[in-house]
């Protein structure tokens, strides 16, 4: 035995070094750390406020090793309103991680990869797809398809332009109801499922959304004839301790901080409750 | 195992020797039941060896309900020391033993996260176990295919009374060495003899008394194929969220973090037990619950002692201890809700 350990519940300072406004609801930290930090893609940090507590991210910045992190946050809860109404640049917060498998990058080489995003839910994905663009070579197509409430309520508008010129990349938007001046399509993310235009055998899919996107997107998606192994849903719920030690974030036997939380719809959908 | 005879007059000088491994808590009879003692000098020399396990579950001999984990930003913290007061704990039955094995598995050995806090009081506590002289009316480790004795490999020495004197099995390397100074005479054909007939008794006692809740089927298959049963309606109507169950189980290790100020603009990391039962143990931001209702609450508890805990390290988490059953205000017995499962 050695003569200290690692804490594995001690947090490491990452001072907010800016703040961007994604929507009124949603903004995005930027983070700068005393070292390196090293992620994949998908997985997550729990992100502390000091003398609050902490919850449970999926970093948006560029997967690697870096001492820059961002994180992009909805005002959702406790700590996230606390983080929206009280933090400023300039503050120390803590994080502690990565936790988590992250998304099976290997898995998807040689094949689309279709990825379908809803709300504050591009904020993982926009992880994965700095990955994907990475190793775009690898790939055959990576398919965007994102909807929001309203223009107003979509994260990452700066980037749709550079997205859409990254090569064998398609971005499409969709808006839940019609707005003043949006002339793109108008329904909830399915919407933009009907008349896929892609090759469904060779096709992963990888979805971050809420549970009830979640839910309707891998329904559509069985219709279309994908099969539960091609699906990959980011099944975030309470990871407390990001160990797999304290048991409230499972689905059945699968701890989602642990073995996900991005997970192959195959493994878990014959557990109760996989869409609450 | 390696084994040898310490007769009644030396307990004196057994604990005694031990006293140099570390503080000496000895499981005791109490006017309030089996308890965990730390001895004095002068209690040494008498030993009232227990029937039956103590009434506190044998996690509490390594963690707190609440305790500390971490100030943060203060990198003293960041990494711990894992030397901490070394303690001996004498006279832990099976059910608690299995227990230990059970919390290692995921606090200990798991290979990504390795808990510094369990770790540091586990490696520098001495466990000793002790046969069962008796049973329980709420004891059925039978069920969970356990012996009334010390079998596992988690103790380092352990005690069986015979011939006025006791049986020493040596569990581990640390125990040996721990006895090492001590001059004992191996064991007789005879003590094995009487201690082999005593657990022979004990274990047709746990047998008698469960037998009406044998069931045909594995615990994991039933819990896992049966997730609609009414048996699930049934035994967890009873429950009141008191979380008792949870809190008394030797095996249970669910809990939360939280955070509060600290001293000189630190905050302080805590964890502290916390319990399935409760409803906002899975409640997440956006007012989500996996697990809103009751009886899904009631389920989760047999699904991971039984189905999850068993997927991952193939044995259950239960150790058939009976301290949830003796404990419960709702009057539920496990042994019920699990026979029910096969037929309701």
């Amino acid at each position: 035995m050695p003569e200290k350990i690692e804490n594995i519940y001690y947090p490491l300072p990452a001072k907010v070094t800016n703040i961007i406004d994604e929507t009124p609801t949603i903004k995005t930290y930027r983070f700068k750390l005393n070292e390196p930090f090293t992620f994949r893609a998908g997985q997550f940090v729990q992100l502390t406020v000091p003398n609050y507590g902490e919850a449970p991210f999926t970093p948006s910045s560029k997967p690697g090793t870096s001492d820059e992190l961002e994180i992009t946050i909805l005002n959702a809860g406790r700590l996230t309103e606390i983080l929206h109404n009280k933090t400023i640049e300039g503050d120390t917060l803590g994080i502690r991680g990565p936790f988590g498998k992250g998304y099976p990058m290997d898995k998807f080489k040689g094949h689309n990869v279709l990825v379908v995003g809803g709300g504050v839910g591009l904020a993982p994905l926009r992880s994965g797809l700095y990955s994907l663009f990475e190793n775009v070579d690898e790939l055959k197509r990576i398919s965007i398809k994102y909807g929001a409430r309203s223009p107003n309520d979509q994260v990452f508008r700066y980037q749709y332009e550079e997205w859409s010129k990254m090569p064998k990349t398609d971005l499409s938007l969709a808006i839940d109801v019609p707005y003043p001046g949006w002339s793109g399509t108008v329904g909830v993310v399915t919407v933009l499922l009907d008349n896929l235009d892609i090759d469904i055998p060779n096709t992963y899919v990888v979805s971050c959304g809420p549970e009830i996107m979640l839910k309707f997107v891998t329904y559509k998606l069985l219709d279309l004839g994908f099969k539960p192994e091609q699906i990959y849903l980011s099944m975030n719920r309470r990871m407390s301790c990001g160990l797999g030690l304290c048991h409230r974030c499972n689905i059945g036997p699968y701890y989602l901080c642990k073995d996900g939380p991005d997970m192959c719809y195959a493994k878990i959908k014959d557990y109760p409750n996989v869409f609450s | 195992m390696p084994a040898y005879f310490l007769s009644g007059d030396k307990i004196g000088e057994f604990t005694r020797l031990l006293s140099t491994w570390g503080s000496i808590y000895r499981f005791e009879n109490t006017p309030q039941g089996v308890r965990l003692k730390l001895l004095t000098e002068d209690e040494y020399g008498t030993y009232d060896f227990p029937a039956v396990r103590a009434a506190e579950p044998a996690k509490f001999i390594f963690i707190k309900a609440r305790k500390k984990v971490a100030e943060y930003f203060n990198d003293e913290w960041r990494y711990l020391d894992l030397k901490v007061e070394p303690k001996v704990v004498i006279g832990l039955k099976q059910c608690d033993l299995r227990a230990i094995k059970i919390w290692d598995n995921v606090f200990k050995d798991d290979p990504d996260y390795k808990d510094a806090h369990y770790i540091s009081a586990r490696e520098n506590t001495l466990l000793i176990g002790a046969d069962c002289l008796d049973i329980a009316t709420t004891c059925f480790c039978n069920l969970m295919d356990l012996e009334p004795y010390p079998t596992d490999n988690t103790f380092d020495l352990s005690l069986s009374p015979a011939n006025n004197g006791y049986v020493l099995f040596i569990g581990s390397e640390k125990g040996a060495n721990a006895i090492a100074d001590l001059d004992l005479p191996d064991v007789s054909t005879e003590n094995l003899a009487e201690i082999d007939q005593r657990r022979k008794i004990i274990k047709e006692k746990l047998e008698a008394q469960n037998s009406k809740y044998k069931t045909a089927e594995t615990y994991r298959n039933l819990v896992e194929k049966n997730p609609d049963s009414k048996s699930w309606d049934i035994h967890g109507s009873t429950c009141v969220t008191c979380a008792a169950c949870t809190y008394v189980c030797p095996t249970c290790f669910c809990f939360s973090i939280y955070d509060v100020p600290g001293k000189d603009g630190l905050t302080d990391r805590f964890i502290a037990l916390d319990s399935c039962k409760y409803q906002r143990f899975s409640f997440m931001a956006g007012g989500l619950n996996p697990r809103g209702s009751l009886v899904e609450r009631f389920k989760h508890r047999y699904n991971h002692k039984f189905f999850h805990y068993n997927w991952r390290y193939g044995i259950n988490a239960c150790t058939g201890c009976g301290r949830c059953i003796e404990n419960c205000m709702g009057k539920i017995d496990m042994r019920e809700t699990l026979k029910d499962l096969e037929s309701k």
